[in-house]
């Protein structure tokens, strides 16, 4: 009765703190599985712990408690056919045929020394589809799962697909998103994150007012020439799209990161800046300075929004160029709605005199406000 | 697009494709005696060991039911010692082939309803809970974990009548100590502390993992009562019971860094950096003081939740969130993990998780599931009141 109530406590006090259960991880095995357009064949990276490897096969022959790399490599026929013998590829009905493509490696996860086997499946006809059965450990750990990162013949993206003993045979999708398709989905997410972003079009436009202006003796006067102003434009747009694609790369290829507070916040004060200074003009001649070294702290701003949608593996560069041209597109339509009107509009007193300047002011106390938000948490009536 | 701009996109494209296979590559170690992986399995661990025999002694007798509970039981207990979750599927392993084995066996449903709540299944771990004390009603165990979904779910009527039915079954300190908790969440705080302390001084044989549990339980209270130095007290205390318990020194950390104790959470946890809910508190640690290891905890954690989330992994939401919205800054991820977890644990911190990043998304709405569970259990804790306040007045300004 004693140790059963002892028990009972221990068990207790554990459960009423669920989270202590969880410090490892749990098994998974990782597959990478690419076809190769007009061929049957598949490429399988297959990763296995080590460690769940041993579980089932015994690796560790001294009992030692430590594998070495002998105890692994010697075992290797033995690894590659337990594993093919849970892995079925099979096309119109009959079971692709396994092959192997290199010798066993080894790799690191987070949770230790994984396996590396290099295969490599013949498969018949593929007219019917590709379906998969996968199988491994699920009798000793039915918590296992095979996460597979699949990319079909001609395909660049991966789709993942999990395997777990309830979902232990899916299809195998071959019609690949084509490089085009991917693309096209991060520019329409590019101009979206412009247009839904006000933050950014806030910035700009405080950029782009006084593009058709120019500073005479402390006020302002309707550029001259259209030529002149589209150049100013040309100017503050390219600083600001050299500046946040280089960070946006930067950040989204894990160089460099920055906290989102940080961004956010600075972001807004960014506004602020280019706002007032309308009302000064202290920044006229050199505005694409102002918009490059802001444009730098835009694209962090950029990198966690592209990071919210899921980055492709193995399509990265495609998903960053393509939001990056999306972002570009999104700013060129409002340039290019903005420009024209505000160059009609520059000779007007109202222009000058109403719009450029209240503008700036209510834009600035927009910024003002995002700013208050997000540097000290101030909860806003909006 | 400008020449100069056409230019850089394509030299930024070509920089990216140069650097995308340079991820991962696999390799080989130079000689055959290198050691490539540590398993759990030292000579020296004696439960490791005993566990492999049993299990080779099934693989002779597969239909042996006591052998594979036994198994099972064994490795669910290694789970919950050194929190790895490899232990709980295999434990599931052995016991799979028991509901046809035997179906009226009540250790085969109590062991299935331990294995179901880990995985947070909570309605499938109350029905094999309830099964097991209907074979056999005298059993302590079922109940108190029942007791414990209960609570973990916020269901408080359900759990008084668990620990009442725990009153005949067991030591009295479980009942009290099951009692006390409840009564302590449900608005009679001070009571439920004062009783507690008094039934914990006069009971002579308590066991160290109930000291563990009452004293943890008494320090959280008196940090709600707001007596820091009480709960100091309580907390050391538990830490000289001699029961390593990672609970216990995730509740210790979070009571040292919201005093500013930041050096002596890094110096108690030095080792512990496997553990998901340490490493978390590693990680605010560091971040609070400033420690140069900080950067390596927040990366190590971040790959625990990409790869948890990867498997479709649920199990890690509340941690999740306070390391969204305490390490990284994103409110609204924070926010998304900590209502998402709020839907099926419903303990005092998950709420307070589930307030705070509420409050720093700007996002009361999110919050009203917690809000309504402050109101309505009653319960008692000043840090809480004044989330709910700052939600308050934010939202009746929307």
């Amino acid at each position: 009765m004693k140790r059963l109530a002892l028990l009972i406590c221990a068990l207790l006090s554990l459960l009423l703190a669920p989270v202590a259960a969880f410090a490892h991880k749990p098994s998974d095995s990782y597959l990478t599985i690419r076809g190769d357009s007009g061929s049957a064949d598949f490429a399988v990276r297959w990763d296995i712990a080590l460690r769940d490897l041993d579980y089932v096969l015994e690796l560790d022959r001294d009992g030692n408690g430590q594998l070495t790399w002998g105890e692994v490599r010697t075992r290797a026929d033995d690894i590659t056919k337990y594993a093919t013998g849970h892995l079925e590829l099979s096309a119109d009905g009959k079971a692709c045929e396994w092959q192997t493509a290199g010798p066993m490696q080894l790799d690191h996860h987070s949770d230790g020394t994984y396996a590396v086997l290099s295969l490599q499946a013949r498969c018949g006809n593929l007219v019917n589809g590709l379906a998969m059965k996968y199988s491994l450990l699920f009798d000793v750990d039915p918590t296992h799962r095979g996460l597979v990162q699949w990319i079909a013949p001609g395909g660049l993206a991966s789709q993942p697909l999990v395997f777990s003993k309830d979902s232990d045979r899916q299809a195998l999708e071959l019609k690949a998103p084509s490089a085009w398709e991917t693309l096209r989905q991060y520019i329409v997410e590019g101009v979206w994150h412009i247009w839904l972003g006000y933050d950014h079009i806030l910035f700009l436009l405080s950029l782009l007012l006084p593009a058709v202006l120019v500073r005479e003796k402390s006020h302002w006067e309707p550029a001259t020439s259209l030529k002149r102003s589209l150049i100013e434009v040309l100017k503050v747009v390219t600083a600001f799209t050299l500046a946040h694609s280089v960070t946006l790369s930067l950040a989204v290829l894990g160089f460099v990161s920055l906290p989102s507070r940080f961004v956010e916040s600075t972001i807004a004060a960014s506004i602020i800046f280019a706002a007032l200074n309308n009302l000064r003009g202290s920044i006229e001649k050199k505005r694409w300075v102002m918009a490059f070294a802001f444009g730098l702290i835009h694209g962090f701003g950029f990198a966690s929004a592209l990071a919210d949608l899921g980055l492709p593996k193995g399509a990265l560069a495609l998903a960053l160029v393509g939001f990056n041209l999306g972002v570009e597109v999104g700013q060129m339509a409002i340039v290019s709605a903005f420009v024209p009107v505000a160059f009609w509009l520059r000779t007007t007193t109202f222009y000058r005199r109403w719009f450029m300047p209240i503008g700036s002011i209510v834009i600035a106390l927009v910024a003002l406000y995002w700013f208050a938000q997000r540097a000290f948490d101030f909860q806003g009536p909006f | 697009m400008t020449p100069s701009k056409a230019l850089a996109l394509a030299l930024l494209s070509g920089l990216l494709s140069a650097l995308s296979p340079a991820v991962a590559a696999p390799f080989t170690p130079s000689t055959d005696a290198e050691v490539v992986e540590r398993l759990p399995s030292t000579t020296n661990d004696p439960s490791v060991r005993r566990v492999d025999s049993l299990r080779k002694q099934l693989a002779a007798r597969p239909d042996d039911v006591q052998l594979r509970l036994e198994i099972a039981r064994r490795y669910f207990d290694m789970a919950m010692a050194q929190g790895d979750p490899r232990y709980v599927g295999y434990a599931t392993a052995a016991i799979g082939p028991l509901d046809k084995l035997a179906p009226n066996d009540a250790s085969f449903w109590l062991v299935r309803g331990l294995l179901e709540q880990y995985s947070h299944d909570f309605p499938n771990a109350l029905k094999s809970l309830v099964k097991s004390s209907q074979l056999d009603p005298n059993a302590p165990e079922p109940v108190a974990w029942r007791a414990a979904i209960d609570m973990v779910q916020a269901r408080y009527d359900d759990a008084l009548g668990e620990c009442t039915r725990l009153v005949p079954l067991a030591d009295p300190i479980y009942a009290q100590g099951c009692t006390a908790y409840l009564k302590a969440t449900t608005g009679h705080l001070k009571e439920a502390y004062d009783a507690l302390s008094v039934d914990l001084a006069s009971e002579k044989d308590v066991p160290p993992e109930a000291r563990l549990w009452i004293l943890t339980r008494l320090a959280e209270m008196s940090i709600r009562m707001q007596r820091p130095d009480e709960a100091e007290k309580n907390f050391k205390l538990a830490l000289q019971s001699g029961v390593t318990d990672q609970f216990l020194l995730g509740a210790y950390s979070d009571f040292l860094l919201s005093q500013k104790r930041a050096g002596e959470v890094m110096t108690m946890l030095k080792d512990w950096e496997r553990s998901d809910i340490l490493l978390l508190r590693l990680a605010l640690a560091g971040k609070m003081a400033g420690d140069s290891r900080a950067k390596g905890w927040a990366d190590q954690l971040r790959d625990r939740f990409d790869a948890a989330m990867l498997r479709g992994d649920r199990l890690h939401e509340q941690e999740a969130a306070r390391f969204e919205l305490d390490v990284e800054g994103n409110a609204k991820k924070a926010l998304d993990y900590a209502s998402r977890n709020y839907t099926s644990q419903r303990e005092p911190r998950d709420a307070e998780i589930l307030l705070r990043s509420a409050l720093a998304a700007n996002n009361p709405k999110a919050a009203e599931p917690a809000l309504d569970w402050l109101k309505l259990s009653g319960y008692e804790d000043p840090a809480l009141a004044s989330l709910a306040a700052q939600i308050a007045t934010s939202g009746a300004k929307k």
